[in-house]
């Protein structure tokens, strides 16, 4: 359980630090900042999109880390959710949880999801994917050790 | 944790992080909200302002007067002329409401370009309104240069 907490924590931090990202420098036509200025009103989100601004920050931090943290943080939950195990049983939902990750990019190269296709974005959420997957295997390989 | 509930958890995760995405990827059209440049040649220095004028119809004898909506502008500005990276932008908005007429302009502040690719991304959104049956719009337009006027024409009937 309290392995759990650890991850949840982990999680929220990476969902933050994504949203985070959004609101300093994603534009204002964004529904979140929008929200956001709804929210905090205009002082907070002033704030946010002058934190950075004479700082300039990688497009890929922009726009495909975003992606990657989304990706990290959904694996995650569903290997906690698996007990961080990897068996018949939970391979099916960590690679259900990579193939919508990478259906939303893939989707946007068909035109069927709005947004532009970016083969950076799909780097990143391979990478996002693989890091929990890449530790779990690691940590699996300990335990035999012992 | 019960085996029979993992499936179940999973599927709500599943779902819950798919609605995220969506609701930027869907909603927010939230990809490459800054335009990248592929050339940037450099050009003479030139300075001038862009308006923007904006026109909603809803159809040919009723106009948008009194609908608000809301111009993001952002203004990209060419630092690297070998890789084409721009400034970190300067972005700001615009609310506004359509005169009688259904138009609305709206006129920069002095701007200094001397490349090909520094430009203004403009995009309008005006949002629906069930009780006086509009669509809204969202559109995106860039301006770059030397470009003094953009125009952005919606008509909610695409037969007109």
């Amino acid at each position: 359980m309290k392995g759990n907490t650890k991850v949840l924590l982990l999680v929220f931090s990476v969902l933050c630090f994504g949203l985070l990202i959004y609101a300093t420098t994603r534009t204002e036509s964004l529904y979140l900042n929008q929200w956001l200025g709804h929210v905090g009103g205009n002082s907070l989100k002033d704030f946010l999109q002058n934190l950075f601004s004479l700082i300039s920050i990688p497009s890929w931090m922009i726009y495909s880390l975003p992606d990657a943290l989304w990706m990290l943080a959904l694996i995650l939950v569903v290997m906690m959710i698996w007990d961080f195990k990897l068996n018949r049983r939970s391979i099916p939902w960590i690679a259900g949880a990579f193939c919508a990750g990478i259906l939303f990019e893939v989707g946007q190269s068909f035109h069927l999801i709005r947004g532009t296709f970016d083969f950076i974005d799909l780097i990143s959420i391979s990478i996002g994917a693989l890091i929990p997957v890449f530790f779990t295997l690691l940590n699996m390989r300990l335990c035999k050790l012992k | 944790m019960q085996i029979k509930i993992k499936p179940l958890l999973s599927a709500i995760t599943l779902g819950v992080f798919i609605s995220f995405g969506l609701s930027s990827k869907l909603l927010d059209e939230s990809t490459n909200t800054e335009i990248t440049a592929e050339s940037c040649q450099h050009q003479p220095d030139v300075s001038g302002t862009l308006t923007i004028n904006v026109e909603y119809l809803f159809d040919e004898n009723q106009t948008a007067a009194g609908v608000k909506g809301t111009i993001f502008i952002t203004h990209q500005i060419i630092m690297d002329t070998v890789e084409c990276l721009y400034d970190p932008p300067f972005k700001y908005s615009v609310p506004f409401t359509f005169d009688s007429n259904g138009k609305f302009s709206y006129t920069t502040p002095t701007y200094l370009h001397d490349n090909l690719a520094d430009l203004f991304r403009v995009e309008v959104n005006v949002p629906a309104d069930d009780d006086r049956d509009f669509d809204g719009f969202r559109a995106v337009r860039a301006a770059t240069y030397n470009q003094a006027v953009l125009n952005i024409k919606h008509v909610e009937l695409e037969s007109l």
